[in-house]
């Protein structure tokens, strides 16, 4: 399905109108995209899908704050950015809690399950997983979608020479790991 | 990879600086650029959105909160009705904080005036002085004594009797 930029801001004003239905033609052409970005950034199909409805729910209900000369997908991209990171920092605190717990010897077989389930999943086997939660997205935008570093900038909201060092870095490091997964 | 840029990269970890050294040599060099990593190499590791199932389509969800979330802000509208507009509510706002300077101003200065001995000022009779009587222009006057606090005297003034 492909959309003029013309026609995503009639889709845009109708929305803004209160025609909810259209604004599923704007999510049935980008939600691969945004999956496909927070999986790579998630490493869990069902929290990138869950990341996706939440970043486009946000979208709809902002959308009179939308800049209708920004591309829309980098906005929903951007959001769905924001709300990855939010997961991997709440990530990062439950597997703090359960560490402690389990040091604790509190509750310890349930933490100790969770604590494995979490180690087992695929994000902690993937190679992708070595690098930082930028670096992925950064990576991902540029190989799925073709961004610059200054597209990349504009979604990671950051400075176009930083979105290049996290790209270059993203590269480079699994360049390091594909040569030591080689290497074994 | 050109080793000396290699090592100035790592050691010199400020963005702006690696990010020049990217622009300037990495993308250019053609000895960095085929040492440095196989683009088709990466999409193995990476998902890509078309492998991303068509099936899995977020829309009936999404569309089903937003409904929910439409529906729970009518129904907040519809309570807060009663609650009188913003210019109101800033008004009200300000007209509360106005008293609250007010009443926090007077506390002050009646603290600072307790607290600075001003004294008491007594109307026709004070324990220490004694006035047998006192006339203006032949009529009875009234009389204000006054007692600073922690002074040994006593001001005493007469006034017209009104009544």
């Amino acid at each position: 399905m492909k959309l003029p930029l013309m026609e995503e801001r009639e889709i845009i004003s109708r929305c803004l109108a209160g025609d909810v239905d259209i604004f599923e033609m704007l999510v049935k052409k980008y939600q691969s995209n945004v999956i496909a970005m927070g999986w790579n950034i998630l490493g869990d199909k069902e929290e990138a899908k869950d990341v996706t409805q939440e970043a486009f729910i946000q979208a709809y209900f902002n959308l009179h704050r939308y800049d209708t000369n920004r591309n829309f997908k980098n906005w929903v991209f951007s959001i769905a950015y924001r709300k990855c990171l939010d997961r991997i920092r709440k990530r990062k605190s439950l597997v703090k809690f359960i560490q402690k717990m389990t040091k604790e010897d509190k509750f310890s077989t349930e933490g100790e399950n969770r604590k494995k389930r979490i180690e087992d999943s695929e994000i902690f086997n993937s190679l992708l997983f070595r690098l930082n939660g930028r670096e992925r997205a950064a990576i991902s935008l540029n190989m799925n979608e073709g961004y610059s570093a200054k597209e990349i900038a504009q979604v990671l909201s950051c400075k176009e020479s930083t979105a290049r060092v996290h790209l270059f870095n993203a590269k480079r490091k699994l360049k390091m790991f594909l040569k030591e997964k080689k290497d074994v | 990879m050109c080793k000396f840029y290699a090592f100035l990269y790592r050691l010199i970890p400020v963005k702006t600086f690696q990010s020049f050294l990217i622009r300037k040599h990495f993308s250019r060099c053609l000895r960095c650029e085929r040492e440095f990593l196989d683009e088709s190499r990466v999409q193995e590791i990476l998902i890509m959105p078309k492998s991303v199932e068509a099936k899995e389509n977020v829309w009936p969800e999404i569309r089903r909160r937003i409904y929910a979330r439409r529906e729970k802000k009518s129904e907040l509208k519809a309570k807060l009705r009663f609650i009188p507009s913003t210019k109101w509510k800033w008004a009200f706002a300000a007209s509360f904080f106005l008293l609250v300077v007010f009443i926090s101003v007077t506390g002050i200065n009646y603290f600072l005036l307790e607290k600075k001995g001003i004294g008491n000022i007594s109307v026709g009779y004070e324990k220490n002085v004694f006035v047998e009587s006192a006339t203006i222009q032949g009529k009875p006057a009234k009389l204000y004594f006054y007692q600073p606090k922690n002074r040994k005297m006593s001001v005493v003034w007469v006034g017209p009797n009104l009544r």
